[in-house]
């Protein structure tokens, strides 16, 4: 009997422990950035590519941590800006916007030339980029997404989801080094846009019609993140599976259609390895096997100045683009398991009475109204029936603004 | 009435002369029982007797007495029995076997030539040596032993005012067990026992009080006479209140004795009551508690010793290398230290017999298991349970030590219905065995295996996660002692390490693989000792290694798998060192230790040296060409002397002065990117771009005890200097990396300090000590990729200059004590963003100067519970419960700083490894 007890108790104290070992990484706190030095820097972000377009040349400085990025301000204005190739061929950017400057419209980069970037400001002080090959970028071959679930940002929930990948059968002619950029669009279109719209009165709700066409919306979304792969280590001269973007899968809770537009670029093997310094850097955070973190210096160096950082890079790439649409019924069937429709799920709802009654019933506590009754936060008024009914719906199955914009991207097929 | 003192001699030895007797007696025997003599003699003379029964039970006596002086009675008496006998006045002492000295040689050499009849003439008695253990059926309480009077040497060789060597062996009374370490002293001469418990001591013929200090045995104290070269062994006696305590000093008055600066031997013992985390008593970690040697936080698996990296540390466990001491991140160590006797640990003053490291030697040695009966000794706390059984094969000769810890956390966890830790695994384990056979008093060998494994998959961390990652620690050694005569002995040693570590990674089935890495090592050692029998003792040898290295190789798991295959080159190389060193007494004040080591390394082919171009930086676009090297080619050498220089001076009784200076140069390099060892830290050899690490340390110390020892204090002050550090260029990615010359830096860096040191013993004992220590290093190479912080010196990951230690335990009754810990020390230096760019419509963090910052300052509290059950030493079983909380502020300390950029959002982050009081709870026996 004793023993038993003992057993007991130290099983608790063993369980005790464990949920404390075990919870070690999670222990995390904010941390006051105040005492931290702000250090003033130039950065170039530059990019020509081999396909015509006015290419853009960014001229800015650091912010300091605690403050937003502002790209408008702390800008470098009035610059000369201009790229030279292997053969002397100058081409000057223009400065559009304070800090922009774009190159000609039908510049584009020669796959086995090789560019240099030069900047001048207006007080005179030069800079210049090390010299950069454009690689022509092989084409990709698929792009297909597979059920995964991935674990939340420093929580241990899991968000089940779909990757997105792509596939290159042949890279023997690129650079053997890419970086990706993507991006998509989801088309939702809602099943009871609304006609009616109940607003809110001095005596409870004014119900009006609704003009506005809100069936259909796009909302777009763009790469945030270093995508680096490289097929140096291939033993097939493949890229297969080359991760792009994870997706949870209620992204796709209301869409009906999506696109996603993935760009391949063939870069320099010192701009990779200038990329995956960074990534490394992001990536590394947090863990108990921190990198070695420091100043990332690109490749552009100051003329006058040898002891001055300058940030950014001027990257010359290949690049080649492939755009796939889909019905969200493409998506991975595994995934699709997990995918709550919400307007499959919540339908539309028919009520005898008024729009306040509709609301009231939700002041009502929780054991007398039940859980239906709750969900009526989410509804809103969409239509009128012939006897004087009044048609609810899910918000986000009456009015496609809530998960997307009006506007209809110019490609979109 | 029987007058049954046993040897307390202690009374005679001021009233050195023996009575002129002129008593006379008169008896006649016939087979009597002497105990009926006796009785006869006390009556008609009223002379006392002491003696032991069972001493003259057996005997009797025949013969005839006619007024018959007192002396030639008592002579006829004894003759031909092992009982000597001393008289004085009325009193006469019996001993059986030991002839009783009581008066300084000279004085009874004159005795003798004035009064020949004197009592005994213990010329023929003193040729045989006396053994303690002679004594141990006799004297229920040994302490009467430390009022004996001993004679060492042959009286007929005396030579007044010259020295003769005395030696000796030192063992458990209880086990029979040589005892490693133990400080062998009179006046100002002092030996430390060898492996075999074995000791010299060179003193001055005459009277002398000699002592014996060794952590867990009671202070053991001898008089001795010594005559002339001679042997006298000393059994100790477990301490038994010592048992479970703190031993805050393994060895009193080492502190101003030991002639080594920075050296400090840990026993077993010492651990046991210092709360530990997760109730793990831990030398290992008890070592960090002193001053100088740092880790860099909770869970991290390497030491920072005087400001040294943490590859510059020597871990030897019977004499092979452990390449990585940490289970699961450096929460715990890898050894279980229930089957282990004690460490050495050599910050500075490093004899020349050690080599290979820059900063340290942890010297580990495994219990030599028990000879004489089998004990059994374990423990179950919250994570781990282990066990650790001594068995004697053959009594007195041969015994087996064999040891195991494992934890249970995956049923555990398995048991725990939380999503949160599904994934995670955490698995560990480590087996000690251990073979000794002591095959005559000249010969002894012993065999010794370790293996560890570790085994986890932490989903939190980014590195790892869905990887399942292993490592795992294998060795044996096989060492032959010899001992060829009193002055004169040697050991041959081979030893066998090996690390392996793996990592899979299968959560892209198609891009599966699986990536391991793995350093064998062999290596032998021959070494010597000997005694030239004047202030001189000579230690000289040699030692070869040999290291195999997979630097890494990745493979497709699974036959979906499309990821390349990477194999990079093996490399090989050997490492060997002649040395020899003196330990010479030059005075009873001065003594000195000094020693040369050369040592020399070759990076052996097959291999492949990359070409750069001459003026550019190495990396892999300035690359030009190769040069393959065939098997076993010399691809490149490097030698060169290690000077070892120690002094101790004795300014008084209490106090001393200190110097060391030594050299030391180091072949092999753990490349890691973070700030403390981790468990993918890769050991690569020096090449023809990697140099030899070398250091050079001095080290000045004064050492005084007060209150006869009862508080031990001691300054020292050190400055290093180290050429051809390793660090990395920023962002270098090292694993899988054929080339790393090309992200390897290499540069000089210096260190200095000072240690202020406090230890008590007593009901309240502890230690106490205060280091400020600074460490830089300076990366300034030809080119913009190859200097860092513009080429100035900077503070290293490590540097962390105030920290204060204080050890604390209180016996509130001898079951029952309490202890405390705290620690301070200053946060670690970090590189910290300055600035926030966008490129490529990507966020990225600029960041400062490296190690500009530093992470918040570190301080902690622990407290412990002891309880001893069973605590009679009759009961043979001993077993103590104890409780500790750890971290008990629950303060969280940073581990590291980190920030993440969330829409422009630039936000701090403090990482800490114990966000709250940890509580423990744990069980240990032993019989």
């Amino acid at each position: 009997m004793h023993r038993l007890q003992y057993t007991t108790r130290l099983y608790s104290i063993l369980i005790l422990n464990l949920v404390l070992i075990f919870s070690i990484t999670s222990c995390v706190e904010e941390f006051e950035t105040d005492s931290i030095e702000y250090e003033r820097l130039l950065v170039v972000d530059a990019n020509i590519s081999d396909q015509a377009k006015p290419h853009q040349v960014r001229l800015f400085y650091t912010s300091p941590i605690d403050n937003e990025i502002q790209n408008t301000q702390d800008v470098l204005s009035g610059a000369a800006v201009w790229v030279e190739d292997n053969l002397g061929a100058r081409t000057d950017f223009f400065e559009q916007d304070p800090g922009y400057y774009y190159s000609p419209e039908d510049f584009a980069g020669e796959a086995g030339k090789s560019y240099s970037l030069f900047i001048t400001t207006a007080e005179g002080k030069n800079y210049k980029s090390t010299t950069e090959e454009l690689y022509a970028a092989p084409q990709i071959s698929r792009v297909y997404n597979k059920f995964t679930i991935e674990l939340g940002d420093r929580t241990a929930n899991t968000i089940p989801g779909v990757q997105f990948f792509i596939d290159v059968d042949d890279t023997s002619i690129g650079s053997k080094f890419y970086r990706y950029e993507w991006s998509d669009v989801h088309q939702v279109i809602v099943p009871y846009p609304k006609q009616y719209e109940a607003i809110p009165s001095q005596n409870g709700y004014d119900i009006v019609p609704f003009t506005l066409d809100v069936e259909e919306c796009y909302r777009e979304d763009n790469f945030k993140e270093l995508i680096l792969a490289t097929s140096s280590s291939s033993s097939n001269n493949q890229l297969i599976e080359v991760p792009i973007k994870f997706s949870d899968v209620n992204d796709f809770n209301v869409t009906t259609r999506y696109s996603i537009e993935i760009t391949q670029r063939s870069i320099s093997p010192e701009a990779y390895s200038y990329y995956r310094k960074i990534e490394l850097f992001n990536e590394s955070n947090g863990s108990l096997f921190d990198k070695q973190q420091g100043l990332i210096v690109g490749n552009i160096t100051s003329l006058d100045d040898p002891e001055e950082n300058v940030l950014g890079y001027f990257e010359v790439s290949g690049a080649s683009s492939e755009r796939i649409y889909m019905d969200y019924t493409d998506l991975d069937p595994e995934a699709l398991e997990y995918l709550e429709r919400t307007c499959t799920k919540y339908g539309g709802w028919q009520f005898r009475g008024s729009v306040e009654e509709f609301y009231q019933a939700l002041d009502l506590p929780e054991s007398i109204r039940g859980p239906e009754i709750a969900r009526r936060g989410n509804f809103e008024l969409v239509d009128l029936g012939a006897r004087n009914e009044l048609f609810f719906a899910h918000r986000l199955c009456a009015d496609c603004r809530r998960r997307g914009s009006l506007n209809k991207p110019s490609y979109w097929e | 009435m029987r007058k049954f003192i046993a040897l307390a001699l202690m009374l005679l030895t001021l009233t050195a002369f023996g009575q002129q007797t002129t008593d006379v007696y008169s008896g006649s025997f016939q087979n009597t029982a002497i105990e009926q003599v006796i009785n006869d003699i006390e009556g008609k003379l009223s002379y006392t007797f002491y003696y032991k029964k069972e001493w003259i039970d057996s005997l009797t006596f025949s013969g005839n007495f006619s007024n018959t002086p007192i002396s030639e009675v008592l002579t006829t008496i004894f003759d031909g029995t092992t009982i000597r006998f001393y008289h004085d006045s009325k009193k006469v002492f019996l001993t059986n076997g030991i002839a009783i000295i009581t008066t300084p040689e000279i004085v009874s050499d004159l005795l003798a030539q004035h009064s020949p009849q004197q009592a005994e003439q213990p010329a023929e008695e003193t040729k045989e040596l006396l053994f303690t253990k002679e004594y141990a059926g006799e004297n229920q309480n040994n302490n009467d032993l430390e009022n004996f009077v001993f004679e060492v040497g042959s009286r007929a060789q005396f030579e007044g005012g010259a020295s003769s060597t005395m030696v000796g062996y030192i063992k458990d009374n209880s086990t029979g067990e040589p005892i490693e370490g133990a400080l062998v002293y009179s006046g100002n001469k002092a030996a430390v026992t060898g492996p075999d418990g074995f000791y010299s001591l060179n003193l001055t013929n005459g009277r002398h009080e000699i002592q014996v200090q060794f952590t867990g045995m009671k202070r053991t104290k001898r008089k001795i006479i010594l005559f002339s070269n001679g042997r006298f062994d000393i059994d100790m006696e477990v301490d038994v209140i010592a048992l479970n305590e703190v031993i805050v000093e393994a060895t009193r008055r080492a502190n101003i004795e030991q002639v080594n600066t920075g050296i400090e031997r840990l026993n077993v013992e010492d651990s046991k009551t210092v709360p530990a985390v997760l109730g793990e008593k831990d030398i290992l970690k008890v070592a960090t508690t002193f001053a100088g040697i740092q880790t860099v936080g909770e869970g991290a698996a390497g030491f920072n010793v005087r400001g040294g990296k943490s590859d510059q540390n020597l871990f030897l466990f019977e004499g092979a290398t452990v390449y990585n001491a940490s289970h699961f991140l450096g929460f715990f160590s890898v050894f279980n230290s229930d089957a282990l006797e004690g460490m050495n640990v050599m910050k500075s003053g490093i004899p020349a017999s050690y080599g290979g490291r820059l900063s340290s030697v942890f010297d580990i040695s495994a219990k030599t298991p028990n000879k004489e009966e089998v004990t059994v000794e374990g423990g179950i706390s919250s994570v781990t349970s282990r066990l650790t059984a001594e068995i004697p094969i053959i009594k007195e000769k041969a015994s087996l030590l064999a040891s195991g810890r494992l934890t249970y956390s995956n049923w555990i966890l398995e048991t725990i219905d939380h999503s949160d830790f599904k994934n995670n695994k955490v698995n560990f384990s480590d087996f000690i065995v251990k073979y000794d056979h002591q095959i005559n008093q000249e010969n002894r060998v012993s065999l010794s295996g370790y293996l560890s494994e570790d085994k986890f998959r932490l989903n939190s961390d980014t590195l790892f996660s869905f990887s399942d990652f292993s490592y795992a620690n294998k060795m044996a050694t096989a060492k032959w002692s010899r001992r060829f005569n009193a002055t004169f002995d040697a050991s041959l040693s081979a030893s066998y390490s090996e690390y392996d570590y793996e990592f899979e990674s299968t959560q892209l089935e198609k891009n599966a693989f699986g990536q391991d890495y793995g350093i064998r090592e062999f290596g032998a050692k021959l070494d010597f000792n000997k005694d030239l029998q004047s202030p001189h003792q000579l230690n000289f040898g040699l030692e070869a290694k040999r290291y195999d290295i997979n630097p890494g190789t990745k493979f497709p798991i699974g036959s979906e798998s499309v990821a390349g295959s990477i194999s990079l080159s093996p490399e090989q190389g050997i490492e060997g060192a002649l040395y020899v060193s003196d330990n010479h007494e030059i005075n009873d004040k001065l003594s000195l230790n000094y020693g040369l080591r050369y040592s020399f390394f070759t990076y052996l082919g097959p291999g492949i040296t990359n070409l750069y171009l001459d003026d550019a930086p190495k990396n892999p676009d300035t690359k030009t060409g190769e040069i393959i090297h065939d098997k076993g080619d010399f691809i490149e050498t490097y030698h060169g002397p290690e000077l070892r220089f120690a002094a101790r001076y004795l300014l008084d009784d209490n106090s001393s002065v200190k110097l060391s200076y030594d050299r030391s140069r180091q072949y092999l390099h753990a490349l890691s990117n973070s700030a403390s060892l981790s468990p993918t830290d890769l050991w690569r050899l020096s090449n023809e771009y990697i140099e030899p690490q070398v250091g050079d340390q001095i080290s000045v110390g004064y050492y005084r005890d007060f209150l006869n020892g009862e508080y031990e204090t001691s300054v020292e002050v050190y400055g290093k200097k180290l050429s051809n550090l390793v660090d990395f260029k920023t962002g270098a990615d090292f694993l899988l990396n054929d080339r790393i010359e090309t992200i390897a830096l290499q540069g000089p860096g210096k260190s200095y300090g000072v240690e202020f040191s406090l230890k008590k013993d007593g009901r309240l004992n502890g230690w106490f000590n205060y280091s400020y220590a600074r460490t830089f290093i300076k990366l300034d190479g030809s080119f913009d990729e190859e200097t860092i912080n513009n080429g100035s010196y900077f503070p290293t990951n490590y540097d962390k200059p105030h920290t204060i230690n204080l050890v604390s335990n209180y016996e509130i009754t001898t079951r029952f004590s309490v202890s405390y810990n705290f620690v301070y020390n200053t946060g670690r230096p970090i590189t910290f963003p300055t600035g926030l760019y966008e490129l490529n419509g990507i966020e990225i963090l600029n960041y400062s100067d490296r190690n500009e910052y530093r992470i918040p300052d570190y301080v902690r509290m622990d407290i412990g519970l002891t309880l001893k059950w069973g605590h009679r030493l009759t009961k043979g079983s001993h077993s103590f419960w104890s409780v500790s909380v750890y971290n008990v502020l629950g303060r969280k300390n940073a581990f590291s700083l980190y920030f993440d950029l969330d829409d422009g959002e630039v936000q701090g982050y403090k990482l800490s490894v114990f966000g709250s009081a940890i509580p423990t709870i744990s069980y240990n026996f032993k019989f």
